[in-house]
């Protein structure tokens, strides 16, 4: 009785060790996938590990963990009682949903309910693996270094601080390892429990490792030997622990771009539009080398009435007004602006449109003078369309027109490197336009990629233009339309920065035959206006992926005195446009519901328990043959006993045999094999077993044979084989 | 009837030391009704054998030494002119018995060899047209002296089918050489030998012996081996299916005689050498290299798989 209750408290102190060892896995993940709820899950560990050390039945443990799990996700998710039968339809609605999501491949979408099974199932397994290390192995080095490795991995890759954590984890694992080892060498010795003995070696083990634990925390530490493992580090650390990571869409600071941003796909507007267009909001003009202000001041605005509402982007050939409408899914006080739009008209009246000078926007404000978003209006454009005759015909001086110092702007400190590179792409263009097609085109050439995943923050002196140019080449629509406005104002190009939404997904078509379209958070977008030099602002999009061709008039074959090549020169160009509007279309097809970007942190910290419940399973694989006998044991005690027993009881058996090298030839009998198994374990047991089964396979009746008769001899091979 | 078979075993391992595989495959010889071929230089005991066998089913024992001169008519007897009745009478050769030893049967001519073998095929004699079938149990086993081949007749490959078993015997150990001495000193045990079996009992036997059960996946053992040998670039003869059949026949006592009812893949195996070693043919370049068949099928018993599950036909 004594030694009993003496092993339940060992049990308990060892399981106390390592629930401090396990609670350090949950924090990290909690906190970064912030699925909270700390408590209950740790109360899970503790409830499992109790249930280790009073080694309750395999069924009990079962029913008492999974209706855990399940009163935890039901409570958590949803309003209803526990054990409802909502609960439970709730339950397997769910985990149905998602079991189909993981076939589909969708593992994005799996939601948080079957998450939470997930990882409780993880937990549970590691319970399990930490369960196995400890009695059977009486070693919980793999835990130990695992618990490293993940803490440490973490803290690398993550916002999550480890410091703390890997301190307590190394103490704890020590401890446990030398309570382990200890344990072992009293088992291989057949030394019994005194206490006075043990405290004498536990003692000098806790002072060693206390002084191990104090100095290695007083010790200077080396810098990181692995500067930026990846860019996504860097960008961390550049912003000083501030999260870099934002939401896409439409913000009000541009100061700063760069950085990953988060998928949203929220919808924020639905449009009825007779054309596929870009959506402006408004344009920057001031680059800081880090991103984007205005010179102007905000508060710089004058009303304007509905059917007045020009933009400086107008209609060189008048073409026939058309009107989209405007549906706004969330509260926008900003107004979509259409390319060419004449007039912005609402039914509010209580509600006045207001344009920022500076910037373009157009407000809508209440009677006080605060936001006051629409529900619905229309705007009436008429889009631009540019004649490739005026475009590519250089202007004369008389021809030029005034415009704004300020869209030439660059900062004193623009690298060299990045004038030298505008000024060799429009080398030998002779007009604005064919320099900013060429400049447009550079992006799609220049072996830049698009991505919205780890990029960079320029630091401190760092150009943000001239990173994305020369040192990363990979970026979203900031940098590309921002590298442009750069690239272009140094090449005396006028040019400005614009802010909006992308086409949308058209889903639908109207009675009217307007095309519908979704415009969310994800089409959030920038590009380029450039002024071109007897015509006026045009849009591009240097962005690859991202298609927005200006209406160009291809009308030079009315002129019968262009030349030649020009001729050629404008059929090419009419292809290129066609092939780009195509391919764009076509990829539109193809990832109609390809989403911006992915959930960045939290899929890092997936990532790493993905891998972990991989490591558990390859673990678990690895070391099959020292757990798997008892499984089958286990089962085989449960089975009612037939031929078919014995058939599949003698085939695990023989698999188990592989394990350790036993492996019958093809051309060798039963007989013989088991006179060989027999040799090897010194005992007669293989061939009893087999005398028993080639009865069952090579006899007339196969059905008149117990497997009782050789169940000790079949269980004790079982055990030799984890041997 | 296990215990008959032990019996006899014990009898003859009375007699004969450290022979108790050869005594076996005898028995699976006589409870198959084949007759066994013993292949051995003189003096290490095969008429010692076949007397004690003989002795221990009780049955009767004849002897045929086979020289140059024998004639057809020494074998399968003669009719004689008897005066009395003014009738040729017929007077059984040694051939009509129960076991027979026929000692040396290569120093025969062939026309004499030809007389025996047909004798043992069809268990019967003819002669003047009359046509006499031999008593049952009736168990045929012929010696013949491998190192002598001057003014030997070979037995051609063809009549060698009609043997079930080929038997070598090969010399004792040391210790059971010894053994023998020790035995030499005293009187014969042989002649100490009791019937443990009678006629009656062994024609018992070999009926159960014909219902020992084999399973099919272990006849299609057999039959991969068979065909293996037919198959095999080595052999330029392979073996029939009559040599099949009688690998399933010998198979069936051998596992009798180990106390089963039903054959395993072991018995199989290790029969094989035995019952299709002596009915292989192997291309003049093999047997110029002085390989032997039983080494050829040592060699495709390796690389036949042996079933360890049960016959399903889908």
């Amino acid at each position: 009785m004594k030694k009993k209750s003496m092993h339940y408290i060992e049990m308990t102190f060892y399981y106390i060790i390592l629930f401090f060892i396990l609670r350090e896995w949950l924090v990290p993940v909690v906190e970064l996938t912030s699925t909270g709820h700390l408590a209950l899950l740790l109360l899970f560990i503790a409830i499992a590990f109790l249930l280790n050390i009073f080694e309750a039945p395999f069924f009990i443990s079962w029913i008492i963990k999974v209706a855990y799990i399940a009163w935890f996700i039901v409570s958590v998710y949803t309003e209803g009682t526990v054990f409802s039968g909502a609960g439970i339809q709730f339950l397997l609605a769910d985990i149905r949903a998602n079991i189909s999501l993981l076939l589909a491949g969708d593992w994005e979408n799996v939601t948080n309910p079957f998450r939470s099974l997930l990882f409780f199932i993880l937990i549970w397994m590691l319970i399990y693996l930490i369960h196995h290390w400890l009695t059977v192995r009486k070693t919980i080095f793999y835990f130990f270094a695992l618990t490293v490795f993940f803490i440490s991995t973490l803290d690398t890759f993550t916002t999550y601080d480890g410091k703390a954590a890997i301190v307590k984890v190394i103490l704890l694992g020590l401890v446990m390892t030398a309570l382990l080892y200890m344990k072992r060498l009293m088992a291989e010795t057949g030394t019994t429990f005194v206490f006075s003995k043990y405290m004498r070696y536990f003692l000098p083990v806790i002072v060693t490792i206390a002084a191990v634990g104090f100095m290695a925390v007083l010790l200077p530490k080396a810098a990181p030997q692995w500067p930026d493992p990846v860019p996504y580090i860097k960008n961390l650390s550049g912003n000083g622990g501030q999260n870099s990571m934002s939401k896409v869409g439409i913000g009000e600071d541009d100061s700063r771009l760069g950085g990953s941003f988060e998928a949203d796909d929220t919808v924020v507007f639905t449009v009825h539009s007779p054309d596929k267009q870009y959506w402006r909001i408004e344009t920057k003009d001031f680059y800081t080398t880090k991103g984007w202000e205005s010179t102007g001041n905000d508060n710089d605005e004058y009303e304007v009435a509905q059917n007045e509402a020009f933009i400086s982007i107008w209609p060189n050939e008048k073409k026939e007004a058309v009107s989209a409408f405007i549906y706004p899914k969330i509260d926008r006080s900003y107004v979509l602006q259409a390319y060419g739009m004449m007039s912005v008209l609402f039914d509010a009246p209580d509600a006045m449109l207001f344009q920022e000078r500076a910037t373009e926007r157009f407000n809508t404000k209440g009677a006080d003078g605060s936001e006051r978003p629409l529900d619905q209006y229309e705007v009436v454009y008429s889009t631009p369309e540019y004649s490739y005759t005026q475009l590519k015909t250089p202007v004369t001086d008389s021809e030029l027109m005034y415009i704004d110092e300020r869209y030439l702007q660059l900062p004193d400190e623009l690298p060299e490197r990045v004038r030298t590179l505008a000024a060799d792409t429009v080398e030998g263009r002779k007009t604005d336009y064919d320099r900013a097609k060429a400049i447009e085109q550079y992006f799609k050439r220049g072996g830049f990629t698009y991505e919205t995943k780890n990029v960079e923050v320029p630091v401190e002196n760092q150009d943000y233009v001239d990173q994305f140019l020369f040192e990363t080449k990979r970026g979203y629509c900031d940098n590309f339309s921002t590298s442009m406005v750069v690239m272009l104002r140094s090449v005396g190009i006028p040019a400005r920065w614009v802010k909006g939404y992308a086409n949308g997904t058209e889903v639908d078509k109207t009675e009217k035959g307007l095309r519908v379209f979704e415009i969310e958070n994800n089409d959030a977008h920038s590009w380029v206006e450039a002024y071109i030099d007897g015509i006026g602002w045009m849009p591009f999009e240097p962005t690859i992926g991202f298609v927005n061709q200006s209406d160009i008039n291809f009308d030079m074959e009315l002129n019968q005195s262009a030349p030649q090549e020009m001729l050629q020169q404008q059929e090419q160009d009419r292809q290129e446009i066609e092939r780009e509007v195509k391919e764009q279309e076509e990829k539109e097809k193809q990832a109609s519901k390809k989403k911006h970007s992915s959930n960045e942190g939290s899929s890092w910290v997936w990532g790493i328990i993905f891998f972990l419940i991989l490591l558990v399973i390859g673990v678990g694989l690895k070391t099959r043959r020292k757990w798997m006998p008892k499984v089958y044991i286990q089962a085989q005690r449960r089975k009612p006993v037939s031929a078919s027993t014995i058939q599949s009881s003698y085939k695990v058996l023989m698999r188990q045999l592989t394990f350790v090298g036993l492996k019958r030839k093809p051309d060798e009998t039963l007989q013989a094999f088991a006179g060989r198994v027999d040799e090897r374990f010194g005992t007669d047991d293989m061939s009893k077993v087999t005398t028993v089964y080639e009865k069952a396979i090579y006899s007339k009746n196969t059905n008149n044979h117990s497997f009782d008769e050789i169940k000790e001899s079949w269980e004790y091979l079982i055990n030799r084989t984890t041997g | 009837m296990q215990e008959h078979i032990q019996a006899v075993l014990k009898n003859i391992e009375k007699v004969m030391i450290g022979k108790r595989e050869v005594a076996e495959l005898s028995i699976v010889a006589l409870l198959t009704g084949g007759h066994v071929l013993l292949e051995d230089v003189p003096g290490v005991g095969k008429t010692m054998m076949v007397r004690s066998l003989a002795k221990s089913v009780g049955a009767n024992f004849k002897r045929i030494q086979f020289t140059p001169d024998l004639l057809p008519s020494d074998v399968v007897g003669v009719s004689i002119y008897n005066p009395k009745t003014l009738q040729f009478e017929f007077r059984p050769g040694p051939i009509v018995g129960n076991i027979i030893l026929a000692d040396e049967i290569n120093r025969t001519s062939p026309k004499t060899q030809a007389a025996l073998l047909e004798a043992m095929e069809e268990a019967s004699i003819t002669v003047d047209g009359e046509t006499l079938s031999i008593p049952k149990p009736f168990f045929v086993m012929a010696t013949q002296n491998p190192i002598e081949y001057e003014g030997t007749y070979p037995l051609p490959e063809a009549q060698l089918d009609r043997f079930l078993l080929k038997i070598r015997m090969g010399y004792p150990s040391v210790q059971q050489e010894i053994e023998v001495l020790r035995r030499a000193e005293n009187k014969q045990p042989i002649e100490e030998i009791k019937a443990v079996m009678t006629v009656e009992e062994l024609l018992a036997l070999q009926r159960a012996v014909q219902q020992v059960y084999i399973e099919d996946s272990v006849k299609g053992y057999i039959v991969d081996i068979a065909r293996a040998t037919r198959e095999n670039p080595r052999v330029y003869l392979g073996v029939s299916p009559r040599a099949s059949v009688a690998l399933m026949k010998a198979s069936q006592a051998y596992a009798f005689i180990q106390g089963r009812d039903f054959v395993k893949p072991d018995d199989i195996k290790y029969l094989a050498p035995f019952v299709f070693g002596h009915r292989l043919i192997l291309t003049p370049d093999t047997r110029y290299e002085g390989v032997t068949p039983e080494q050829i099928i040592s060699q495709i018993i390796e690389q036949t798989y042996v079933p360890v599950r049960r016959f399903t036909d889908s």
